[in-house]
C-alpha cells in the first residue's frame, strides 16, 4: 500500500514551467460522490474540467486506508477529460470506500481530491429472520384452515 | 373459537414484522452509513514533521460547499496496521477568503504516509464521513518553522525595474515592492513574505493571496514589512524566479511570517485570508 500511495502522492505539487495555471476541477463521477450502491461498481470513472496531463492517476482506499488491487487507472483517450479505472470482480466488497485522485491539466498544474461512495451490505438471513419467516407461514397455513373450515360449514349449512 | 384464531393470527404476524425490523436496523445501518456527498481537496504540499498546517476545500460538486458547520480530524498512522488513530481535532475555517477553506494542524510525530478521517457535520445537523491522505516528510523542503528565513536579494523598485515587471498582479501596491527580503530581515522587524503569481495563478484558490496581504499591509504598515515575491522573473518565457529555488518551493503559493530575529514563525501554503494572515503575525508585533 505504501508504495503506491508513494506513487500516488508523488506528484502533488506544482510545477512551475506551466503558463496560466487553472486547476482541473471535477465535474462528474462514477459511483456519484456520496452515494451508497446496491453492488460494487463495474469502474470509477471522473470527469474533469480540461483534458488530462499522461500520469493523472486515481486509487480507491477503504476505511482502514487499504488500497483496492487489481485497478489501473488511465486517462481515456477517447475522452482526455476523463479518468477511469474498471473494478475486477471482487475487488471492492460491501464498505465505505474512497476514491483519491491527482490529476495535471494540460499546463502541469496538479490537483489532488478525494470523495466517498459505499456499497451496501447484502444482508444475509439471520436467526431472527429465519424465525420470523416460519411464523409467518404458520401464520398463512392457519388463515388458510380457518378459510376451509369456515367454507366447509357454510357448505354444510 | 374464531376470535381466538384471529388474536393468534395477528400477534404472529405482528411478531414477525418486528423481527423484519430488527435485522434491519442499527448494525446494518452503521454498515451502510452514508457517505459525504462533498469532495475534499488538500491545497497545498510539502509537510513536515511536528504539526504541519494541512489546508483543504470542501467543494460541493465544482462549487465550494457553504453549509458545513464542523469539520473534526483524526490522523491515522498509516504505517501501522491497523493503521493507529493518534490525534484528533477541529478544523478551523476561514470564510474570509474566495474560497472558503479549512485548516488543520495535526500532531505527525513521524514521517510516512497519514490517513485523516473527517467527521462533517453540515448546517442541517447531518453528519458525514470523508478521508484523505497526506505524506509527511522529515523535514519540508521549504523553510521550517524555526529555520532562517532565505535572505533573498530580489529585484525592487529601486533598481530601476518597473513594477510591472516585478507582479503579474493589477493595481499592486509599490510598498510591497520596495525593499529585498535581506533588507526587511535587518530591520529587526516581523516580516511577511509571499512568492504568488496573481495572473498566472488564476484559480480562486490561489490567485487571492496577495490581495489577503495588501488588507494585512495596510493594517500593520510601519510594524511589519511585507514583500511580494513574484513565481516568475520573465512572464513572456514564464522563467521561474530565482527566490523560488532559493525558498526551496515545490508548489505555490507560499507565504510565509517571519519573525523579528529573521526565523520563520509560520509558513502558510495554498490559500491565506486576512483573517488566518493576521492571526499568524499579530503575535510577533512588539
Amino acid at each position: 500500500m505504501r508504495r503506491r500511495l508513494a506513487i500516488l502522492l508523488a506528484g502533488i505539487g506544482l510545477l512551475l514551467a506551466g503558463t496560466v495555471q487553472a486547476h482541473v476541477l471535477l465535474l462528474d463521477a462514477v459511483p456519484k460522490p456520496g452515494s451508497t450502491l446496491a453492488a460494487a461498481p463495474q469502474e470509477i470513472r471522473l470527469t474533469f474540467s480540461d483534458v488530462l496531463a499522461p500520469g493523472s492517476t486515481l486509487n480507491v482506499v477503504d476505511e482502514t486506508f487499504t488500497e483496492a488491487v487489481g485497478l489501473t487507472p488511465a486517462v481515456d483517450p477517447a475522452d482526455r477529460r476523463q479518468l477511469w479505472a474498471a473494478v475486477p470482480a471482487g475487488a471492492l466488497d460491501p464498505g465505505r470506500y474512497t476514491v483519491q485522485w491527482l490529476v495535471s491539466g494540460p499546463d502541469g498544474d496538479t490537483v489532488s481530491g478525494s470523495y466517498a461512495f459505499a456499497i451496501a451490505a447484502q444482508s444475509a438471513p439471520g436467526p431472527w429472520a429465519m424465525v420470523g419467516l416460519g411464523v409467518t407461514m404458520l401464520a398463512v397455513l392457519a388463515l388458510a384452515l380457518w378459510f376451509g373450515v369456515r367454507r366447509r360449514r357454510r357448505a354444510a349449512a | 373459537m374464531k376470535k381466538m384464531l384471529l388474536s393468534i393470527v395477528v400477534l404472529l404476524l405482528a411478531a414477525c414484522g418486528g423481527n423484519q425490523g430488527e435485522v434491519q436496523g442499527p448494525a446494518d445501518a452503521a454498515a451502510v452509513a452514508q457517505p459525504t456527498d462533498l469532495q475534499m481537496a488538500v491545497v497545498t504540499d510539502d509537510f513536515g514533521v511536528g504539526t504541519p498546517r494541512v489546508p483543504f476545500v470542501l467543494y460541493d460538486g465544482p462549487e465550494p460547499a457553504e453549509d458545513v458547520e464542523a469539520v473534526q480530524l483524526t490522523a491515522f498512522d498509516l504505517d501501522t496496521k491497523p493503521p493507529t488513530a493518534t490525534w484528533q481535532g477541529q478544523a478551523l475555517n476561514f470564510s474570509d477568503y474566495e474560497v472558503p477553506y479549512w485548516v488543520a494542524y495535526p500532531e505527525v510525530p513521524e514521517a510516512g504516509f497519514w490517513g485523516f478521517q473527517a467527521q462533517i457535520t453540515r448546517a442541517d445537523g447531518t453528519q458525514t464521513m470523508a478521508q484523505f491522505t497526506i505524506e509527511v516528510k522529515e523535514r519540508s523542503q521549504s523553510p521550517a518553522v524555526g529555520e532562517a528565513a532565505p535572505p533573498s536579494e530580489n529585484r525592487t523598485l529601486a533598481d530601476g525595474v518597473a513594477i510591472s515587471a516585478l507582479t503579474s498582479g493589477q493595481d499592486p501596491i509599490p510598498a510591497l515592492y520596495e525593499q529585498t527580503v535581506a533588507e526587511a530581515l535587518a530591520a529587526d522587524k516581523p516580516l511577511v513574505v509571499t512568492l504568488a503569481t496573481p495572473a498566472f495563478c488564476q484559480t480562486r484558490i490561489c490567485a487571492p493571496v496577495v490581495r489577503s496581504v495588501e488588507t494585512v499591509f495596510q493594517k500593520y504598515d510601519g510594524e511589519a514589512n511585507f514583500i511580494h515575491l513574484e513565481i516568475y522573473k520573465d512572464f513572456e518565457s514564464l522563467t521561474p524566479a530565482d527566490e523560488v529555488e532559493e525558498w526551496r518551493l515545490t508548489s505555490e503559493p507560499w507565504t510565509f511570517v517571519v519573525d523579528a530575529e529573521g526565523r520563520v514563525a509560520a509558513r502558510l501554503g495554498g490559500p491565506v485570508s486576512a483573517r488566518e494572515l493576521e492571526a499568524a503575525l499579530t503575535p510577533l508585533l512588539p
